[in-house]
């Protein structure tokens, strides 16, 4: 499985738009504590990684050696 | 919400750091500065990642995602006032996340690391007896009732500190160096992480920083009841110092005398706590 940079920064952006938006969303009372953290809890995660993958990705070649020794 | 996420992550890596650099200063070495674990984890996140071809690959991943996940959701239990109970089973949840970070690798060095994790069950059973002793004062598990029980009754550190004293043995077998950190002990390498490098080390290390903030922020709450934030980060530092105290003049134990001594400390809690159910609900 090869991943792309430009694709996990597509995650990590919309991953941190979610878990931004959700907070604004408790914030402003529109949703429950218990909807932002659910939200968090599945989407929290995959943004961190995809942050730790998309700034470890060279620019050059442009994939991630993503399996195999 | 994401913001006191984030930032409760880098609290707890920055008492992680202060925990290293306390016992380093303890054994008279000079140590690496207290941002070290928030160093390590950056570090691990910008070095080349894959997946071991001796691992199952879904698990291997999915692993380092439900490790944050959990950690997460104990987070925002701690920040509602949800109950105890809830902590107490992400807690058990992360003994089966360690155990299939050992497992998923393929390799021996983090199978054994994850077979000792099980065994290491035993750390969790004095936790089940404190839970069960807080819920015989407050009548509930819900940390707003303790926290309301302590308000007007006064601090439970006081009133049922071997409760205390157990839940401290849990959280000190839940830090590196420690005595009873047998999980990641040196003759397996690292243990459960062995294989797991790079970005998923990373990913591990924001666990371990939401778990340690965690742990100590329950630990706070439950002993010591309602505290203002500058409070709660200044008796979680206070902690991770008579952590870092135990962890460095105590050697780390074989697995057989961590289980017994762990053993040991679930059978006087048991006294203590049919003590206590005599004593306070006749």
């Amino acid at each position: 499985m090869r991943m792309k940079k430009t694709m996990v920064a597509r995650i990590f952006w919309a991953g941190a738009g979610v878990c931004l938006i959700s907070s604004g969303l408790f914030f402003t009372g529109l949703i429950p504590l218990s909807v932002c953290a659910a939200v968090h809890v599945l989407v929290f995660p995959v943004t961190v990684l995809a942050l730790f993958f998309w700034w470890m990705a060279g620019q050059s070649g442009g994939d991630i050696p993503f399996i195999g020794y | 919400m994401i913001a006191e996420l984030v930032l409760a992550t880098l609290f707890g890596l920055l008492l992680l750091g202060i925990h290293r650099k306390l016992i380093a200063r303890i054994q008279r070495r000079p140590g690496p500065p207290v941002w070290q674990e928030i160093l390590h984890m950056l570090k691990f996140s910008f070095k080349t990642t894959w997946v071991p071809v001796t691992a199952s690959s879904t698990l291997f991943v999915a692993v380092v995602l439900i490790a944050i996940g959990i950690w997460t959701a104990a987070f925002y239990v701690l920040v509602s006032g949800g109950s105890l109970l809830v902590i107490l089973g992400i807690y058990m949840l992360h003994k089966i996340v360690e155990h299939g970070f050992g497992l998923s690798s393929g390799s021996p060095y983090g199978k054994y690391g994850g077979v000792r994790s099980v065994i290491s069950a035993a750390s969790e059973i004095p936790l089940f007896v404190s839970v069960a002793v807080i819920a015989i004062y407050t009548h509930s598990l819900d940390l707003y009732a303790i926290i309301e029980y302590q308000q007007v009754s006064g601090p439970l550190i006081v009133a049922a500190f071997p409760a205390a004293c157990a839940m401290f043995l849990v959280i000190l077998s839940k830090m590196p160096f420690g005595p009873f950190s047998i999980v990641e002990a040196k003759e397996l390498v690292s243990g459960y992480k062995t294989e797991h490098f790079g970005i998923w080390r990373a990913g591990l290390e924001v666990s371990n920083g939401l778990k340690t903030y965690v742990l100590l922020a329950v630990f706070l709450t439950v002993f010591f009841g309602p505290l203002t934030l500058p409070w709660l980060l200044t008796g979680m530092i206070l902690l991770i110092v008579l952590l870092a105290f135990s962890c460095a003049i105590t050697p780390m134990m074989s697995p057989f005398d961590s289980v017994t001594i762990q053993t040991m400390v679930t059978g006087l809690m048991l006294i203590y706590a049919a003590i206590v159910l005599l004593v306070v609900r006749p």
